[in-house]
């Protein structure tokens, strides 16, 4: 595959529609191809979990630590459970928190980073301690806090998150919003009488989404690491759910044992990460005008 | 008939500084001080002066975006309300700068519906393709977006914008800003052919002279946020009585190597906003300054169709 479109290639898929140009640059760099294609396989993993003949949860203590064979691909853990499909029910867990946590991220930092940028005085400085405020704090620290206080779930993983990614939102969106407050088209919406929604969510929000969506990319494998992390901990989701913390966690207390649970729950936390950072930074580089000629 | 925009004593100021300033009572600064004037239905005025002499504020006053605004500002016979709906409607702001002020996701028939959008009006069938007419653009540019458009055409768009929802009283800061001399008198013409077919009252702002004179029925002068001189356009041009005005018409070029001109110079730099000159406001920089301009503020004159502040007006003839 060549790694750069020529001029005249690029011209053509340029003029119909901006976001295909970009779909086609970013397939044709091979790092996002690369990315592309891990997160496509990590994804039909978690459609296919279901398919699998096993059961994720149930115990079989007559087959505890098989070795990988045609019954059970990856082995079997410390309870007999398959390996291979806590791996793939893993991934359910994985995308929907990672990608569920970095979605309300971006919403929560959209809301607070508009009316920081756009609010009188007094609302910014005030949201912008609360922001500072809030990264001051180290992850596992809140992490610790809050599900001593709630107690260990899904949902209390996704808080911690929105509450650590949050606020770089926030702030990103804050900046670009008071970049933009002045601009004259803004001023020439209210002159016609736009409201305050109108031009929040009409012409300030997709003037500063592109790099938003380019950091949200490259925050997912961020939030797999604190979902296994968590998890790992026994902070995050509950035993028996497979997370692929929770099984890397088994594996490292099984390490003499069996090889395979640190297996099934490392390598897929590796491919995640990798894909999702190799399609951030293809985004990026997509996106990039500077980049763009190359 | 009473005058479609009628402005009194008007004061414009904006918050500068922070706590300490509000504390001391000096957390306002004065860009606009008591200007007054009447626009009449079908007029065109022009606001005259140097970058900082208060006529983008004055313009934004008057259209209601921004600044705290005292005096009184009566449209159509009555207080306007800057603040409400039907004065978004009523006035339409054309700005400066044509290509930023166009909104840069949207084509540019998204933009000439926003008008109707933002208002809940029933947009009315080919609408963008009569308002694209109106201004002489094809109706082909509908589907292009503000980056695609070239200064002239931008400008047009921004114009057919405002006119989208039939204002009374049309605001262009600039017009011409940044165009080439062959589309800027496009762009005047079009402005005036839509004025005498719409029966629009304009308010332009330029430092262009040579606009005011094609296209002005009125100029009014300002210097530090004061009208220093206000009338018809051409006895202004013939005959200004205020020096600063007599600076700024000398200081405009023609086109005519046999003509013999005086320029009439400025010594020094526009004075601060926050420190006002006592007395007279321009005596700082007035060549024919006197004891009385420093102490006492002249008032307003009249000599025919111009009104002027100046205690020792000019001769007719320093300029001709």
């Amino acid at each position: 595959m060549s790694s750069a479109v020529d001029p005249a290639t690029a011209a053509v898929v340029k003029k119909p529609r901006k976001a295909r140009g970009a779909m086609r640059r970013l397939v044709s760099d091979p790092l996002g191809a690369l990315g592309l294609g891990l997160i496509v396989v990590t994804v039909l993993a978690a459609l296919a979990a279901g398919l699998l003949p096993h059961d994720p949860v149930k115990l079989n203590p007559m087959v505890r630590f098989a070795a990988p064979g045609a019954e059970h691909w990856l082995g079997t853990d410390n309870l007999g459970r398959d390996l291979f499909t806590r791996m793939l029910y893993g991934a359910r867990i994985a995308l929907v928190i990672s990608i569920g946590a970095t979605v309300a991220s971006l919403l929560v930092g959209l809301l607070f980073g508009v009316l920081a940028g756009f609010g009188p005085r007094w609302l910014d400085s005030i949201l912008l301690l609360l922001m500072d405020a809030m990264k001051s704090v180290p992850t596992v620290m809140l992490a610790l806090v809050l599900i001593t206080w709630t107690g260990p779930s899904l949902w209390a993983v996704v808080l911690v998150v929105v509450l650590v990614n949050g606020p770089t939102y926030a702030r990103i969106v804050r900046t670009q919003v008071l970049a933009l407050r002045n601009a004259e088209f803004i001023e020439a919406e209210r002159a016609l009488g736009a409201g305050f929604l109108r031009v929040a969510s009409l012409h300030v929000v997709p003037n500063i989404i592109g790099p938003l969506l380019i950091l949200a990319a490259m925050d997912i494998p961020i939030v797999v690491g604190i979902e296994a992390g968590l998890s790992f901990l026994g902070l995050g989701v509950r035993p028996p759910t497979p997370s692929w913390g929770t099984i890397l966690f088994d594996g490292f207390s099984y390490i003499r044992d069996s090889i395979w649970m640190v297996v099934a729950g490392g390598l897929p936390i590796v491919i995640t990460a990798l894909g999702f950072t190799f399609l951030g930074e293809a985004l990026r580089d997509t996106f990039d005008p500077k980049l763009a000629k190359r | 008939m009473t005058p479609l925009l009628s402005v009194r004593n008007l004061d414009v100021s904006y918050p500068v500084g922070g706590l300490m300033a509000k504390l001391r009572g000096a957390d306002q600064l004065q860009i606009v001080a008591g200007v007054s004037f009447d626009l009449a239905r079908g007029e065109t005025m022009a606001l005259v002066g140097e970058s900082g002499s208060g006529k983008t504020t004055l313009a934004r006053a008057i259209a209601g975006l921004g600044g705290l605004v005292s005096g009184e500002i009566r449209f159509d016979g009555a207080p306007l309300n800057t603040s409400g709906r039907q004065i978004r409607r009523d006035i339409a702001f054309i700005f400066q700068d044509a290509v930023s002020s166009l909104s840069p996701r949207l084509t540019v028939r998204a933009l000439l519906r926003e008008p109707f959008a933002i208002h809940g009006i029933q947009y009315p069938e080919g609408e963008v393709e009569r308002l694209l007419r109106l201004v002489g653009l094809p109706a082909t540019i509908a589907e292009r977006r503000p980056h695609e458009l070239s200064g002239g055409q931008a400008r047009r768009v921004g114009v057919a914008r405002a006119l989208a929802l039939k204002p009374r009283l049309v605001i262009a800061d600039e017009p011409t800003a940044g165009l080439d001399v062959s589309v800027q008198s496009e762009v005047l013409n079009l402005l005036n052919d839509l004025r005498t077919r719409l029966g629009l009252s304009l308010l332009i702002i330029t430092h262009n002279l040579n606009i005011v004179r094609h296209i002005a029925d009125r100029m009014a002068i300002m210097y530090l946020g004061r009208f220093v001189e206000t009338g018809d356009t051409a006895p202004v041009f013939a005959h200004p009585h205020h020096p600063y005005t007599a600076a700024l018409l000398s200081a405009n070029p023609i086109i005519d190597p046999e003509a013999r001109k005086t320029r009439l110079y400025l010594k020094g730099e526009v004075p601060g906003l926050v420190r006002r000159p006592k007395g007279c406001e321009f005596h700082s920089r007035c060549p024919f300054v006197q004891d009385l301009c420093r102490s006492t503020p002249p008032s307003l004159r009249e000599d025919g169709p111009v009104s002027y502040t100046c205690h020792f007006p000019m001769e007719a003839s320093v300029n001709a």
